[in-house]
């Protein structure tokens, strides 16, 4: 019986070890392709903040510069026709701005980007621009019913991420700092 | 002479083996085995088993790890191709925007428009541009290598827009040259799938049907 014992026990030592090992290397290789899948996310992201604040800065001038839009000037920009060439130019800007943000929006949704990979990259820009623009956002959403499906939703979850605070990531990957974009 | 099923003492030892239940067969096999031998088959077989849900488990992970990449890139192929629609042809916000569809008439002035033509060549250029970048990404979902859920997410309705407004023009070419357009094919076919038939022809997409007699 001893005889039998050892035997076991040289089979399944090495067996135990190479199951852990194989487990170890397994969790090793994913975790380090989901990391860099990350980082080319956070890079695109990046990318995408950028050229949001270019369509931002581009609404901007269409606007004239102004910052804040009274409630009456929303409503004619939301139903400016190509007519009135001032008006629908700032509305095809702002359209512009935010078809990107529904596509970022849809991107969270169907859980290619993390919400607060957007939030801690481009979020305090976003909601920058929500709130400065709330009015006229809000004439074009009710003028274009079911054009931007996600915009909405997307603004109320980065205000949720924005009153949570910076979460704690608990999958080990760090945000590089001072890279997101200006508000 | 061989025995058979059919014979009865056979019949009876067939019998006797199916009402053997699970405790029956622990005392059979603690009867043919010790205990310490029962431990020891254990601990050679536990390991493979936990490898064998190991490996199933990480093989599960780095599955849906794929899918997700594979979303991923197809974000990103529809982002470059909304962007060169968007950068390269103007004129297909001003369509989108518009949301009126251009009428036969003036469709068809457009498609038979000539280089010398001025503003107008120059709109049935960038229609058709339009069209074949459209169809690309089209042929990219027809294909398979886009993420169709995706591509309907992130594009589809701004499509189906696009391909409204310009649906007189698309039949005319359609029409006169034959030419395939595998965009209304996607898009009809991402309707279909989404159960949205009827949304499809509230919004007035599909072939026209002289192309489908001649496909007929």
């Amino acid at each position: 019986m001893t005889r039998e014992i050892i035997a076991v026990v040289v089979v399944c030592l090495p067996l135990w070890w190479g199951v852990i090992r194989i487990r170890n290397s397994g969790r090793e290789q994913l975790q380090r392709a989901e990391h860099r899948q990350k980082d080319k996310t956070y890079h695109h992201l990046v990318e995408f903040g950028n050229l949001l604040a270019g369509d931002i800065q581009a609404a901007k001038l269409a606007m004239n510069g102004k910052k804040d839009i009274s409630k009456k000037r929303a409503e004619k920009i939301a139903s400016a026709t190509p007519g009135d060439v001032e008006l629908w130019r700032s509305r095809l800007a702002l359209i512009k701005v935010i078809d990107r943000l529904d596509r970022l929006g849809q991107a969270v949704e169907l859980e290619i980007f993390d919400l607060d990979l957007a939030w801690q990259t481009n979020g305090e820009a976003i909601l920058a621009f929500h709130e400065r623009n709330r009015f006229v956002v809000d004439a074009l959403s009710q003028a274009t019913a079911g054009i931007f499906p996600r915009y909405l939703s997307l603004i109320d979850e980065l205000k949720e991420a924005s009153a949570l605070g910076q979460v704690e990531r608990s999958d080990g990957y760090e945000v590089p700092a001072g890279l997101g974009i200006g508000t | 002479m061989p025995l058979s099923l059919r014979q009865p003492e056979n019949r009876q030892s067939v019998d006797s083996f199916e009402v053997l239940n699970p405790l029956d067969w622990y005392a059979f096999v603690v009867d043919h085995m010790s205990t310490l031998r029962l431990v020891l088959l254990l601990l050679v077989w536990l390991p493979i088993w936990l490898f064998a849900i190991q490996v199933r488990k990480i093989a599960r992970q780095k599955q849906a790890f794929e899918r997700r990449r594979s979303r991923y890139e197809t974000y990103v192929c529809i982002e470059e191709a909304i962007r060169e629609i968007r950068n390269d042809l103007p004129i297909s916000q001003q369509l989108a925007m518009s949301g009126e569809v251009i009428p036969r008439p003036a469709a068809k002035r457009i498609y038979q428009a000539q280089p010398k033509g001025g503003p107008i060549w120059d709109e049935k250029v960038a229609i058709t541009e339009l069209l074949e970048r459209i169809d690309r990404l089209a042929i990219g979902v027809q294909v398979g290598i886009l993420d169709v859920d995706v591509w309907y997410k992130l594009s589809g309705h701004r499509i189906v827009a696009l391909c409204r407004i310009l649906r007189n023009f698309i039949s005319i070419s359609q029409d006169a040259r034959g030419d395939r357009y595998y965009a209304i094919d996607v898009v009809n076919r991402t309707f279909r799938a989404m159960d949205g038939a009827q949304e499809a022809a509230q919004a007035g997409i599909g072939v026209p049907q002289s192309s489908q007699r001649r496909a007929a």
